[in-house]
């Protein structure tokens, strides 16, 4: 008689723990790894948030409006654009336009680094909005510091 | 059944152009110094508070328009707290800082606008600002 009672208590216990197991909510959580943040969806981001960013660095002034670049979109475009005060903005690696970042800072002193690899830290302040703490440029393999 | 596979093929095309084709919005806000802003949203005028060389908070007057003229990026500060960065030479509009504005563009990047039209307000009427966007 106890063995039997056992077994069905046993059983249902197993049971409850299935079904917990199963109900859970397996997504993932937001992440805080590094690997992650280097090619973050632009809209995900809450402000204040800070930020770790890989990409090319360009001028937002050499696309045209259906976001492709303007026949003009060479390094030396971007680097006329820059002087005359368009936005200068990352492009993370094989995202389209809308998930690049624009930086808020003075876009005159990153003039000489369009078109380079570019390491950025910085904090939220919109969708696809940076403010830059620190940026980075790749040269000869390592990250040099620009601002 | 020859006939209808291209037909498909081609409103997909189609469709999916659509979707990532940037549309052409219109929206209304406050023009900012998006440097000044970053820092404090207090800053959302043309004069800022910002800390002095004594580590006092001291007003700066027309600091919005002065960044502007140094190439800071200007945003459009809607109603909702969203700032929208203007792709344009920003120096052109630092004439128009903490005015009302109504801006229609595509938003080709996520976080910025290519203006079409930007209007500030001026009295009940907008008034057209002319700018040069491209080369």
């Amino acid at each position: 008689m106890h063995a039997t009672h056992f077994a069905v208590i046993a059983g249902v216990a197993l049971l409850l723990v299935s079904f917990a197991a199963c109900s859970s909510d397996n997504s993932p959580l937001p992440s805080a790894d590094p690997a992650e943040k280097l090619s973050p969806d632009t809209t995900r981001f809450p402000n204040g948030t800070e930020l770790h960013i890989e990409g090319i660095l360009l001028n937002t002034g050499c696309y045209d409006e259906s976001g492709q670049p303007s026949a003009h979109a060479t390094p030396s475009c971007a680097m006329e654009m820059t002087l005359k005060g368009f936005p200068v903005a990352v492009l993370p690696p094989d995202q389209p336009l809308q998930q690049a970042w624009i930086l808020l800072t003075v876009p005159q002193i990153l003039t000489d680094y369009m078109g380079q690899p570019v390491r950025v830290r910085g904090i939220v302040r919109g969708p696809g909005v940076l403010m830059p703490l620190r940026v980075e440029v790749e040269m000869n393999g390592a990250w040099q510091f620009i601002m | 059944m020859r006939k209808i596979v291209p037909f498909i093929a081609l409103c997909l095309a189609a469709f999916t152009a659509t979707i990532d084709a940037p549309q052409v919005v219109t929206l209304e806000g406050t023009f900012i110094d998006t440097k000044c802003y970053g820092m404090s949203d207090k800053n959302s005028g043309n004069n800022h508070m910002l800390p002095g060389a004594d580590g006092k908070m001291m007003e700066v007057p027309n600091c919005a328009s002065a960044c502007s003229m140094t190439g800071i990026p200007t945003g459009l500060l809607q109603k909702n707290g969203d700032v929208v960065i203007m792709v344009t030479p920003t120096t052109q509009l630092s004439a128009y800082m903490a005015q009302e504005a109504r801006v229609t563009g595509k938003k080709v990047f996520g976080g910025g606008i290519m203006p079409d039209k930007i209007e500030v307000k001026d009295g009940r009427s907008w008034k057209e600002v002319k700018i040069t966007t491209m080369m």
